[in-house]
């Protein structure tokens, strides 16, 4: 008890007299717990539910989207009969290639799967997309339920109207959106492939009208095979699809595949990558918190210096007084996460609400304690390992040497020293000072440079996705062009062609169609170019021959391939080998795909090449233009076309979210400068107290004096803006290249953009001189007379 | 001959708080301070001498009365007015040198003298070069404060408080932590820059350097009772100064 009391006195001392720069500790530790808590708890909910919802509507291990299968019971029980499934379910679905909806047409980007809403297995959004509806309404002929993405990708709410036409130039069934629906197969913006449930007696009647349109039909009736593994299986997906399409006729018929672990893949990589980016960025700021705890010791050592030897005279021992100094930063740290992890409750729930048009899903908001805790225990070791480490020196003070005169500053000459000039003096002031106490800003150089090497490598990032999400699309294409054009009348052809001369200049084209097709018994999307010099290379040589194919470094991984080797490839009941000529970059299908020739790929057909099934892609002269060409085709052939603008409807909420956490980073950054400064800067001037009062009194004035104080910050902060600059050029893309691969793109090189890299330097650096200009604002409260000896 | 008043204080007033209550440290005191007089204002500890300096020189602000400068109140001026008239018309002195601590001698004294607007940093640095040199300091002048001994420094803060030409110069105990070999040096430093017609006004309560004074004030319980004029300082005379000073305090019962 005695000791306890000993503490708790030299505790409630100290506390008072660094109560600023506790407080500034205390939030730094609740911004940190806050973003920590809510990344883990949103990436753990998001990936927990996704799962969980997955396996509530029944999606199998496999999926298979089949169309035209012959006999579908006898292909289910031949399926259920092998002794690796457990079973298997089938869904009857209705596709559509295309559909407009709010005066859009939308062709291009994926496929729109029409599902019976009889089955109840979908969750119904609230009006305002906050919740689920518990007891949804059931929908009327010619009502139908959309993902709730569709209000960010094409900006409809309920009332709206889908349209649909069974081939072109039929009427068009028209269907009014009565609500949104949770769907965790395909809700997320971020993929090509949308679904909408309808009734029955539509999807029915939809299916007539399709059958009734034959060949010219723009849908077609399809099976969805849910299959299986049993239970237990130590079979992956990989393996598992292997042995179905090896042992099954499932490859013989038209269709495409998706393993539960790609659909999930599909549907997280937003929270994903974002997660990744934002813990990246939660450990810079711990990293920025440890150096201005760093700091904060270091300077209330100095402080108290004389006291800790008094206290040592009088039989208080290193310990004890190390122990004190830990308490008070543990008090602090332990109450800011206390704070910060209920607070985080909120961002969570914000976060989840302002993220249910992207990523389509109602995530729950429950903080994952357990996650939270641990990763908060995790870190307050650190941060007592480091109190531990900084508190030695306390060890070496000792009471004669602490009441001789304790810890003041000795300068001593430095070969950076320059002498004063008269001509920008404030400024050599202080240099002066920076050049004598360098210790003292080592910190203020250090946070800068770590928040200048985020906020660059973010505006690294931002650059290569480019104002329209350029960067990524190339990313995603398998090959460069700047427009595609599929016609379904092939007399269009000379005269599309000559507008695109006219209006573009055409510098080159070539033919280019998406298929899917079966790599060593695994399906991938297959993509398939007239002139293969056009895929995005990374390794090796393109696909010149008819045995070659290319595939991306995910393809290659999986299969465990590389160049030189030779895969089977199987399409529509062919299977032929060929080599693998090269490694090559397409983050389709988060990567999951191959490139063939065209040549390569009519050997593997039993009918005649459909020249209609391919889109011609056209490399501009000039690229300014895409937009208005585009609009003008799309304005005067309709539906005669089909038209790829190498863009991607989910790229603009990549940019939305980007931009999103552009401006959360940046309000976080300004936020840790303000306290950076505040903490270091009221220390600085503590102890400089009594120069300035020597200046004032030989003539200066405040200003002067304010302004030479924050000069300090923003040059110490310049220094290390030009740090973090360097640090962002030499790790941005192996950092970048690491959370990109979640979603296929294998290989990201970043473009220098000089002033969007700059910028974040010039932005920290004047938040620094800014916030050091205001926290001098107590120089005008120096007077001389602090020189006063009576 | 009618002297010049360079400086006039009228009912200056200067009371600190103190347990509740108020303590008047200068009570009401009027002086007046003759231009290329060395004005040394002597008094019993904690009579006042340095409050009194402060409140001159613009240092600390007096609680009531002016101070005029030169016929211009000072008293309330703005804080940019009072760091233009620090920089260019006074210069101080302090008891501890008070240099800043992580500038080199010469650097302490251009800081000052950059503040002319009216010089060249050429003819600053110039000047303080002579100045240093006048005060034999050259040899340390390039070093940083914690380098030299306080003679060194206080001969500095001498040259700094020189550099701009200051109309009036303000000593408080110049000599209070020197030793007796700079004692005498810095008192004779400041002797002869009165003997170039430099005003001084400085606080001591040494006699060996109150006979340096051409006028002597003596301040008790914070006003002025007691005024003594000299001749200029000779050294020959210095002894009987001493005694004239010395006769002069004991009537004033310090």
């Amino acid at each position: 008890m005695v000791i306890n009391m000993k503490y708790l006195n030299l505790l409630k001392a100290d506390m008072k007299s660094q109560k600023g720069s506790l407080f500034g500790i205390f939030m730094l530790v609740v911004i940190i717990t806050v973003s920590l808590c809510a990344v883990l708890s949103v990436w753990g909910n998001s990936n927990a539910y996704e799962r969980e919802q997955i396996d509530r509507v029944g999606y199998g291990d496999m999926a298979y989207w089949l169309s035209g299968v012959p006999d579908r019971e006898k292909l289910a029980e031949q399926v259920a009969g092998l002794d690796e499934v457990d079973r298997v379910e089938v869904e009857d679905i209705v596709i559509f290639t295309r559909y407009s909806i709010g005066g859009q047409s939308i062709g291009v980007t994926g496929s729109l799967h029409l599902l019976d809403a009889a089955s109840g297995r979908y969750r119904i959004f609230q009006e305002n997309l906050d919740g689920i509806r518990e007891t949804p309404d059931e929908l009327q002929d010619g009502e139908i339920y959309v993902p709730s993405s569709f209000c960010s990708l094409y900006d409809v709410q309920a009332g709206d109207v889908l349209r649909l036409a069974a081939a072109e130039g039929e009427p068009e069934e028209l269907f009014t959106i009565k609500g949104f629906f949770e769907d965790p197969v395909a809700g997320s913006a971020l993929m090509g492939m949308k679904e909408v449930l309808m009734t029955g007696n539509d999807m029915e009647r939809l299916a007539g009208l399709l059958d009734r349109a034959g060949e010219a039909a723009q849908g077609r009736r399809a099976s969805v095979f849910h299959i299986f593994r049993i239970p237990d299986s130590a079979l992956s997906f990989g393996e598992f699809q292997k042995i179905l399409n090896e042992k099954t006729d499932l490859m013989a018929v038209w269709g495409f595949s998706y393993s539960k672990d790609t659909i999930m893949g599909f549907m997280l990589i937003l929270q994903n990558i974002f997660a990744g980016f934002l813990l990246v960025f939660v450990m810079i700021l711990l990293v920025v918190a440890l150096i201005i705890i760093g700091h904060s010791i270091s300077s209330g050592i100095e402080q108290n210096y004389v006291d800790m030897g008094i206290l040592k005279a009088i039989g208080y021992t290193r310990n004890d007084l190390r122990i004190v100094r830990l308490l008070q930063y543990m008090i602090v740290i332990l109450c800011g996460m206390a704070i910060g992890l209920p607070a985080s409750a909120l961002v969570v729930r914000e976060i989840n609400y302002l993220t249910v048009t992207v990523t389509g899903l109602w995530i729950p908001s429950d903080i994952l304690i357990g996650n939270c805790l641990l990763a908060l225990g995790l870190i307050l070791l650190v941060i007592i390992a480091f109190i531990c480490i900084k508190t030695v020196k306390i060890g070496k003070i000792t009471p004669i040497r602490a009441i001789r005169g304790g810890a003041e500053d000795v300068y001593f000459q430095s070969r950076f020293m320059a002498p004063i000039q008269k001509s920008g003096l404030s400024f050599w002031l202080a240099y002066r000072q920076l050049i004598s106490g360098k210790k003292q800003y080592i910190s203020a150089c250090f946070v800068a440079s770590l928040l200048v090497f985020f906020l660059s490598l973010t505006a690294r990032m931002d650059a290569w996705l480019g104002p329209n999400g350029e960067g990524l699309m190339s990313s995603f294409s398998a090959s460069r062009f700047d427009l595609g054009v599929a016609r379904t009348d092939e007399a269009l052809a000379d005269e599309i062609e000559d507008i695109i001369e006219a209006r573009a200049g055409i510098a080159d084209s070539y033919q280019f169609q998406m298929n899917r097709a079966a790599v060593a018994q695994i399906e991938y999307l297959m993509n398939i170019i007239s002139e293969p010099e056009y895929f995005n290379l990374l390794q090796g040589r393109t696909c010149l021959y008819p045995n070659e194919i290319v595939m991306t470094q995910a393809v290659a991984d999986e299969l465990n391939v590389g160049i030189g080797d030779t895969v089977p490839v199987a399409f529509g009941g062919k299977e032929l080998e060929y080599i693998i000529s090269g490694i090559y970059q397409c983050a389709n299908d988060m990567g999951e795909n191959f490139g063939i020739s065209r040549e390569g790929y009519q050997r593997l057909l039993e009918a005649e090449d459909d020249e209609s099934s391919y889109y011609t892609y056209y490399l501009f002269q000039d690229t300014s233009v895409v937009e208005e060409l585009s609009q003008f085709l799309q304005e005067n052939y309709g539906e005669k076309i089909n038209i790829d603008e190498n863009t991607w409807s989910g790229v603009d909420s990549i940019l939305l979210v980007l931009s999103v956490l552009m401006v959360f980073m940046y309000v976080i950054t300004v936020v840790f400068v303000l306290i950076t400064v505040t903490l270091t800067g009221s220390k600085i001037l503590y102890k400089e107290q009594h120069d300035l009062g020597i200046y004032k009194s030989l003539g200066y004035e405040s200003g002067k004096l304010r302004f030479a104080f924050a000069l300090r910050f923003g040059i110490v902060s310049a220094a290390g803006a030009v740090l973090g600059i360097l640090l962002s050029g030499v790790l941005t893309d192996p950092l970048a290249s690491a959370m990109l691969k979640m979603c296929g793109v294998s290989q990201f090189v970043s473009s220098l953009n000089l002033f969007r890299m700059v910028l974040p330097a010039f932005i920290v650096s004047a938040m620094f001189l800014l916030f050091a200009y205001f926290a001098a604002g107590r120089v005008k409260k120096v007077e001389p007379g602090i020189l006063i000896v009576e | 001959m009618r002297k010049t008043i360079i400086m006039k204080a009228v009912d200056l007033c200067k009371s600190f708080a103190n347990n509740g209550g108020q303590n008047h440290v200068l009570d009401m005191v009027g002086l007046e301070i003759y231009e290329g007089d060395f004005t040394v204002i002597m008094g019993s500890s904690g009579a006042g001498k340095s409050t009194l300096l402060y409140a001159l020189s613009g240092m600390d602000r007096p609680t009531g009365g002016e101070v005029y400068y030169r016929e211009r109140c000072i008293s309330h001026l703005k804080e940019k007015e009072m760091a233009a008239l620090r920089a260019g018309e006074f210069g101080f002195v302090f008891q501890q040198a008070h240099l800043v601590s992580n500038l080199s001698l010469f650097e302490n004294v251009t800081a000052a003298g950059f503040l002319d607007k009216k010089k060249s940093g050429r003819e600053v640095k110039d000047r303080a070069e002579k100045l240093l040199l006048q005060m034999n300091v050259e040899k340390a002048m390039n070093r940083l404060p914690s380098q030299v001994s306080g003679g060194e420094a206080q001969r500095a803060a001498i040259a700094r408080a020189m550099i701009n030409e200051p109309g009036l110069l303000f000593a408080d105990e110049p000599t209070g932590a020197l030793n007796k070999r700079n004692t005498q040096e810095v008192l004779n430093l400041l002797t002869g820059l009165n003997e170039k017609g430099q005003s001084i006004v400085m606080v001591t309560h040494d006699i060996k350097a109150a006979i340096r004074a051409t006028r002597l004030l003596y301040l008790e319980d914070g006003k002025v009772i007691g005024e003594m004029s000299m001749p200029p300082y000779r050294s020959e005379e210095a002894k009987s100064r001493e005694k004239q000073v010395d006769a002069w305090l004991s009537s004033m019962e310090w």
